[in-house]
């Protein structure tokens, strides 16, 4: 059972959009509608503000943490079509990238795993997905993906690594050719996967199920199998999970996890994959877990107002 | 006519005060459910929040529009637009002070008698009072009031026409003179002044929108539209403008007036409010008539300076604040996305609050965080301690607190390893007593030179009867009973290999079970003994077991009746005990004594009872198998249970499939079920050398281990796992990737230490690498000239670290018995060469850390490196080192 141990004190003005703990969770990057991103150290129980970071000329929508093994860097995405790398260097957090490629509002930015080096996925209003990669030394490397998603791209997350056959026996001291797949949820009401070959991203597979704008997407961290999974929320009010034990990656089945009954906003897998958190337009925070026999069920039910409304004086809740 | 529309209207100075008005008006005030503030009248808004009614006033009729002071002084005064187009000063509640006196029942009375629309004050001269009313031939309709103005001096010729809305109004307070007098030959139905210039008023007239400066009243900027109805300016963005008409939303950007820059979808019936949300930028709220939702346009994406081309975003959101139609809604001033609706009928209030955009993360630690509002949560596991029918808590959090435990590092008591693992899983349980047993047999082996065997215990109790041979069958005496049996019982060194690894019976030539009955007697496990007891036809000591079991259990009637009934066993084919036994065992609730009616009853050579019975253990199942089934029955039944096992991934199966492929795709299926890769990659090292451990699927599950404990920050846990892991895996070793090398020759000083590479890639990451050096060379052993000093002791590297204040490097002293080899190797670390990649000044390692707790600069004076800083994870503390 899960409950509210600990409310922060974020100091932002405004609506904050994404909160995003570090590798490590010893950090806390928060963004939020007043432009600035923020970054905590999280110690006890307690936060540390360490670095408010502007540049933002519009709302902050999300940031991502970077893989430690290449330094502590943060990326955010803006309504000003910006998207910003941050880097910290000897105590300091300074802008280590500006990318402008975009002509709308960047909705989402997800660091793809640590084995394809520095990448990032960038999804946005004007459609079009980019990639942009650190090719070393301060050169950036971009490759964009034009009207990915008609009308707008509004989440974007990266497959984990995944060596191509795995099941079957590789040969030795070879450097391992990993395949690079990362989903996308847009305004189109569909899910896509896109994968890169010969150096060119290619849409892979298209995911029809919704009937409303997918509002965010999340590819499930697998831990010992190659079988994919992906759960995908809509403004439609509900919630799939996509589910994938082709090792060609080609047959994809929906399951509905649930169909709620207000928008659902975003969907969290747990560290190993194993639980999915989803947060709908009633104030809930759902837990789910797939049972043994292939079903999820709701695990946890946490209500926002639950433990933590007694701390804060005009976040009254209310449901009918 | 009385306006019997409820409207809402927050008090703009208390948070908790608000007004509605129908025919009369009433003052409320909002608390929390219970506390001392409300009273016993007070009228539940939420299941959080009530009102009480603080004051009532009916002493304006025909009300039309209500409008609230905007300044603080006086508190509680409000203005009223009735239907004759009077505008009436009032107030609610309040002790009168003097000023407030004053001004109380002042009224404002236009030249022609015509229905007002509406009211408002300007924010900035809090004397000025617009009011839009219906056209009266070419009267004007826009009327400015000054509420400080004396009575006028036409006020008596007015007055006959006063006495037709009140008769006992004192004509001293009634002003008939406007300061302005706009939109002539119009009509107004709604108003507001632009927050950017106090001087400028926007108001919706007949056919268009238009915005009088008062500082040029014969000037106007106006559009023609449809949409007039309640205009309303975007308090975060003063050039943003909303008006209805109909079901129409039109939204307009004041510095390009000519069109709307957009509407917003046609509902079916026509509007009745439409308002911004005070507290979150770009939020509408819009009502229609008989409607109980409230609809809720999100313009996420607000207008830039760079001037947006493209359409914004909307999300379009319904909410339902109650089940009944309701009749106007007020946004909170000040707190989040929070209104207060009142009902169409029956004023019913409901306290209400728009929810926002969750969104959600996870943390490593498997806390999730979540940001709502302006406000952010952060939830973890709660740590029942272990109260009945909590839910299981998730694999990630128990394999943290099970690598914290030291799960899977108990090397030489290997099934002490499931009691790390909380000793609450049985199939934890069954797996490291198997592995404890495959490698007490390895060791023998060892012992005994016979390494040929070594490799077949790992290959699982499946492949070893395979390759049985010699098979001997035998028919014993029931103990106890001088009767020959019918039972025949096969014997091969396999066999009972297979039997040692159940668990059934200990090294050593004979076979006997007694130490094991002893056990399970010790472990109360009294059915599951006696069970064993039979199946080596013993049924003395089985009766003797129960008999026992029962006098522990406090009379357990069961374990006697069961051993009333075994002592009458007879083998007769046709007798009543066997027919009884036959149907009535199944009614037994406890498997072992089902099986072990089974087994009396069943015909000769089929134990299916027994074989098929799941809920007893696999152990049992398979040690019975290799007891009572002959060599054609035997691989079969191995073959089938480990495919029952593979499917569910029960961890009992390693015992039948050992450390091979099919190992691996048993463990596959368990993970695929729990995700529990620590388990994985604990026992699939535990194994011969093999290839099992080169298995792309183990290497998957090492590495995502590997990977959690990282994110953990459990770094030693992670140390000490590669080094058991290298252990079994040479290859798994990284090679040494940085050296050492003489300033001087350049050849590397550590070259006949090169044997013993430093382990784990990690130290490179910590811009902390060293050598295992041997502690008497102070100079490179290729040109024999002095190594570099130590900047902190000034002692040529290579000289041993005397006394170092701060060794307490966390040696994870958990109160087991600590390793001494293990100590002394960490602290040869103090030892070790360390350096700055970016300045290059270094020292030994133990000297090196310890400055470093206490300074942030480099040791070297007149060096002003930061060296600790310049490494992203050097600031970081392992999680596991307390």
């Amino acid at each position: 059972m899960v409950s509210v141990i600990n409310t922060v004190d974020t100091s932002h003005e405004d609506m904050i959009h994404d909160a995003q703990m570090d590798y490590y969770g010893t950090r806390l990057a928060t963004c939020s509608s007043d432009r600035s991103v923020k970054i905590f150290d999280v110690k006890n129980g307690g936060q540390i503000l360490v670095a408010d970071l502007r540049g933002h000329e519009g709302p902050v929508w999300q940031v991502a943490w970077a893989h430690p093994m290449y330094g502590n860097i943060l990326a955010s995405c803006s309504y000003d079509r910006k998207v910003i790398i941050w880097k910290e260097e000897n105590g300091t957090w300074d802008k280590m990238y500006e990318y402008t490629g975009h002509d709308s509002s960047v909705n989402s930015v997800c660091w793809g795993p640590y084995d394809f080096g520095l990448i990032l996925a960038c999804g946005s209003s004007d459609g079009a997905i980019s990639l942009v990669t650190c090719s070393g030394d301060q050169q950036w490397d971009i490759k964009k993906i034009s009207n990915a998603h008609t009308i707008g791209c509004n989440a974007v997350s990266w497959a984990p690594s995944v060596v191509p056959g795995s099941l079957i026996d590789q040969p030795s001291g070879q450097k391992p050719n990993f395949i690079k797949r990362f989903v996308s949820g847009g305004c189109d009401n569909l899910v896509k996967l896109w994968k890169e070959e010969d150096g060119q991203w290619k849409e892979d597979q298209k995911l029809e199920a919704h009937s409303d704008w997918v509002r965010d997407v999340g590819w499930a961290p697998s831990i010992g199998l190659p079988t994919s999974t992906i759960a995908s929320c809509s403004q439609d009010g509900r919630v799939f999970i996509w589910t994938c034990d082709d090792p060609s990656g080609n047959t994809w089945t929906a399951k509905l996890l649930h169909k709620f009954n207000d928008v659902v906003w975003h969907v969290s897998w747990s560290v190993t994959g194993n639980i999915l958190a989803v947060s709908g337009g009633d104030n809930k925070v759902t837990l789910w877990k797939e049972s043994a026999d292939g079903q999820w069920a709701c695990i946890s039910d946490v209500n926002k107002g639950q433990g933590a409304v007694s701390s804060i004086a005009d976040g009254a809740t209310n449901e009918q | 006519m009385s306006g019997s529309k409820p409207d809402i209207l927050w008090s703009p100075h208390h948070a908790d005060r608000y007004v509605i008005c129908d025919s009369e008006l009433g003052l409320y005030r909002i608390g929390p459910v219970g506390s001392g503030e409300t009273k016993a009248g007070a009228l539940p808004l939420s299941v959080e929040t009530a009102a009480t009614l603080l004051a009532i006033n009916s002493d304006t009729p025909y009300m039309k529009c209500v409008a609230w002071y905007p300044k603080h002084e006086p508190e509680c005064l409000l203005a009223v637009g009735q239907a004759n187009g009077r505008v009436v000063l009032t107030s609610l509640g309040q002790s009168h002070n003097s000023k407030c006196k004053e001004l109380m029942g002042k009224e404002f009375v236009p030249k022609h008698a015509r229905q007002c629309n509406t009211l408002a004050w300007n924010p900035v001269d809090s004397n000025w009072l617009a009011a839009g009313l219906d056209k009266h031939r070419a009267d004007f309709s826009v009327l400015i009031w000054d509420i400080s103005s004396k009575f006028s001096p036409e006020a008596s010729v007015a007055a006959e026409k006063i006495r037709l809305s009140s008769g006992d109004t004192d004509s001293g307070l009634v002003v008939t003179k406007p300061l302005y007098e706009l939109g002539q030959n119009d009509a107004c139905l709604s108003l507001c002044w632009l927050p950017r210039d106090q001087k400028l008023l926007l108001a919706g007239m007949h056919r268009n929108l238009a915005i009088f400066d008062l500082r040029n009243t014969s000037q106007k900027t106006f559009v023609n539209t449809k949409a007039i109805q309640g205009v309303t300016v975007d308090p975060h963005f003063p050039d943003r403008v909303a008006s209805f008409f109909e079901g129409q939303v039109a939204i307009w950007d004041l510095r390009k007036f000519e069109k709307p820059v957009l509407t917003l979808t046609e509902q079916p019936k026509p509007l009745t409010k439409v308002a911004w949300c005070p507290t979150r930028m770009g939020l509408l709220a819009t009502l229609t008539r008989d409607s109980n939702i409230i609809r809720l346009y999100d313009m996420q994406h607000t207008p830039t300076p760079i001037g947006d081309e493209t359409e914004p975003t909307i999300i379009e959101r319904s909410v339902q604040p109650s089940n009944s139609l309701i009749g106007s809604f007020a946004w909170h001033p000040t707190s989040q996305n929070r209104m207060v609706v009142v009902s169409a009928a029956n004023r019913a209030m409901t306290d209400f609050t728009v929810f926002e955009r969750i969104s959600l993360a996870w943390s490593s630690t498997t806390s999730l965080m979540w940001a709502c509002g302006r406000h952010l949560y952060e939830c973890a596991e709660e740590a029942g301690v272990g109260g009945e029918g909590t839910v299981e808590k998730d694999i990630a959090t128990k394999m943290r607190q099970r690598a914290q435990s030291r799960y899977g590092h108990d090397m030489v008591q290997v099934w002490k390893n499931h009691l790390l693992a909380g000793g609450d899983d049985p199939q934890l349980k069954s797996l490291w007593y198997t592995l404890f047993f495959m490698k007490q047999y390895t060791e023998d082996m060892e012992q005994k030179q016979q390494g040929s065997k070594q490799a077949l215990v790992y290959s699982g109790i499946k492949n070893i009867v395979k390759s049985s041979s010699g098979t001997t069958e035998n028919r014993r005496c029931w103990s106890g009973s001088d009767r020959q049996t019918d039972v025949p019982r096969f014997h091969s060194e396999e066999r009972s290999l297979a039997l040692r690894l159940c668990g059934w019976i200990n090294r050593g030539p004979d076979i006997n079970v007694e130490p094991f009955l002893r056990s399970l007697e010790g472990e109360g496990e009294w059915e599951r003994a006696a069970a064993v007891a039979l199946f080596n036809l013993d049924i003395r000591r089985a009766i003797q077991i129960l008999n026992k079991g029962a006098s522990a259990e406090r009379g357990d009637l069961n374990l006697n009746v069961v051993a009333m009934a075994l002592s009458g066993y007879t083998d007769e084919k046709s007798s009543l005990w066997r027919e009884m036994c036959s149907s009535l065992r199944l009614q037994l609730k406890n498997p072992y004594l089902c099986v072990m009616f089974a087994f009396l009853t069943s015909e000769l050579g089929t134990y299916d009872g027994v074989l098929y019975e799941s809920s007893v253990a696999v152990t049992d199942r398979v040690a019975f198998a290799c007891m009572f089934l002959n060599d054609a029955q035997l691989p079969r039944y191995m073959e089938k249970l480990t495919s029952e096992m593979k499917e569910v991934g029960n961890l009992e199966g390693i015992l039948l499939t050992g450390l091979t492929k099919d190992g691996v795709d048993l463990m596959e299926s368990y993970v695929d079920r729990t995700g529990d890769v620590q388990t994985a990659s604990f026992c699939m090292l535990k194994g011969s050398p093999g290839e099992v451990v080169k298995d792309p699927r183990v290497q998957c599950w090492i590495e995502n281990y590997r990977n959690l404990l990282d994110a953990w920050r459990f770094w030693h846990k992670r140390a000490e796992f590669d080094i058991h892991r290298s252990k079994l895996d040479p290859s798994s070793k990284p090679l040494a990737q940085v050296f050492v090398s003489c300033n001087f020759c350049g050849k590397s000083i550590s070259y006949s230490c090169s044997a013993m590479p430093h382990q784990g890639r990690g130290f490179s990451q910590y811009g902390v690498s060293g050598s295992p050096t041997k502690s008497k060379v102070t100079s490179c052993p290729g040109c024999r000239k002095p190594l570099p000093r130590c900047a902190l002791c000034l002692m040529n590297m290579g000289t041993p670290v005397s006394n170092c204040p701060g060794t307490g490097h966390g040696t994870g002293k958990s109160g087991e018995k600590v390793d001494l080899t293990r100590e002394n190797k960490l602290a040869q670390f103090n030892n070790w060469f360390t350096w700055c990649h970016n300045c290059r000044h270094g020292g030994h390692a133990g000297h090196i850390l310890s400055w470093f707790r206490d300074h942030t600069e480099c040791p070297v004076s007149a060096c002003t490196c930061k060296c600790m800083q310049l490494d992203t994870t050097g600031n970081l503390v392992p999680s596991d080192s307390h």
